[in-house]
């Protein structure tokens, strides 16, 4: 017998795969299931939310409340606000909310150009958009459209998928249950900042115009919300954040002038002027 | 290939000694098995997954000695012997090594 021991070539017991490339792998499914999971998670609870009560959500929102501006800083703050809520209230009158919901108007004296619904029912109207609008036509569109939005319960359902979602996100990457309370009480910090997507805002849309249709007995005016915010583009920092989650402008009228004439609504009659004490912002 | 673990091959004569081949991988589960192989724990029972699992990696190592076989011009792989060990939670080593040698059928044989 003849005796060899030849080298044995290299490589045979390795996996010729690039690692990076089997990472690469890896983390793309990974990054697919997590995706779908929360996507998954955050429907659900999108959905079961909308089973709270509405006396929940008014408890939740004394935190909302804590973290306004403080209210009064103009001299005719409160006259505006109550002109605003007396807005409000005339048109939850003419269409209607829910039983037990009620809305609660808060004068921002500030100069965003925006105005948000959130929790419990309270609405924030900015005085960045007060100075901008041309009539309260217009300024009822916006109140309607956010009253909307308290009405098909958007504050509670952002808020759920938010906490829901960063909740799973938080759990996933393994942080600390101490890190994670930061992080999901940082969350409702911001509640403010609800964000709602398009769907919804579509629908606060339709519904906005229905009440000011019922108030007005017209639907003039709205539009002009819409052209007023479509000039705020200029001012970059008040579009960007209105930009990412509502429709634009053009769109957003293309719809609520379809949506007039399916209905047979007049679409323009006479103009109520705003009170000369919002006019003076 | 010849793959046996006695020191010989019956009817055929080893003609030449070619050292030592050897193959061995490391496998694991993915999750989803190891959170079953869990509840299975609760109630006893085949680990129908690890036994999968060893099952598989045997076969590759295996496959791993034969490539080092033939890659040095054997025909057959004797002594051949298994081993195992545990690397990491839910992970296993199997490890097979042999001397590769030629062979001819012994009648040829010198």
């Amino acid at each position: 017998m003849e005796y060899q021991n030849p080298q044995v070539p290299e490589g045979i017991n390795v996996s010729k795969q690039h690692p990076l490339k089997e990472f690469a792998w890896m983390l793309a499914t990974v990054g697919a299931i997590t995706l779908a999971v929360v996507l998954l998670l955050s429907l659900l609870a999108g959905w079961l939310v909308k089973f709270v009560p509405f006396s929940v959500e008014q408890q939740l929102a004394s935190q909302v409340i804590q973290q306004l501006p403080p209210s009064a800083s103009g001299p005719n703050h409160l006259q505006v606000e109550t002109y605003l809520q007396q807005l409000a209230d005339k048109l939850v009158a003419n269409a209607p909310l829910p039983e037990g919901m009620t809305i609660t108007v808060h004068y921002v004296d500030d100069s965003t150009v925006n105005a948000a619904a959130t929790l419990g029912g309270h609405v924030l109207m900015y005085r960045g958009l007060l100075e901008k609008l041309p009539n309260e036509n217009a300024l009822a569109m916006v109140m309607a459209h956010e009253i909307a939005h308290v009405r098909h319960r958007d504050p509670m359902m952002s808020l759920g998928r938010g906490v829901v979602v960063t909740t799973a996100l938080a759990a996933l990457s393994g942080f600390s249950d101490t890190q994670l309370s930061g992080w999901v009480v940082g969350f409702s910090g911001n509640l403010t900042l609800l964000k709602f997507s398009r769907d919804q805002e579509h629908a606060a849309d339709e519904n906005g115009l229905l009440a000011v249709h019922a108030t007005y007995g017209h639907t003039g005016g709205s539009e002009q919300l819409f052209e007023v915010l479509a000039q705020a583009h200029g001012d970059r920092e008040a579009w960007a954040t209105f930009l990412a989650t509502h429709p634009l402008g053009d769109e957003r009228i293309a719809a609520l002038v379809e949506q007039a004439q399916r209905n047979g609504w007049q679409q323009s009659g006479p103009l109520t002027p705003l009170p000369e004490f919002v006019r003076q912002l | 290939m010849i793959i046996t673990n006695i020191e010989t091959v019956p009817g055929k004569t080893i003609v030449k000694h070619l050292g030592m081949v050897q193959g061995n991988t490391v496998r694991a589960k993915h999750v989803g098995k190891d959170i079953l192989a869990g509840f299975k724990n609760v109630f006893g029972g085949e680990l129908k997954s690890y036994t999968d699992l060893l099952t598989e990696s045997r076969e590759e190592a295996t496959q791993r000695m034969e490539a080092q076989a033939s890659a040095i011009g054997a025909n057959a792989v004797i002594n051949v012997r298994y081993s195992t060990s545990s690397v990491a939670a839910g992970a296993a080593e199997l490890f097979v090594y042999g001397t590769a040698v030629v062979v001819e059928d012994a009648s040829s044989g010198s």
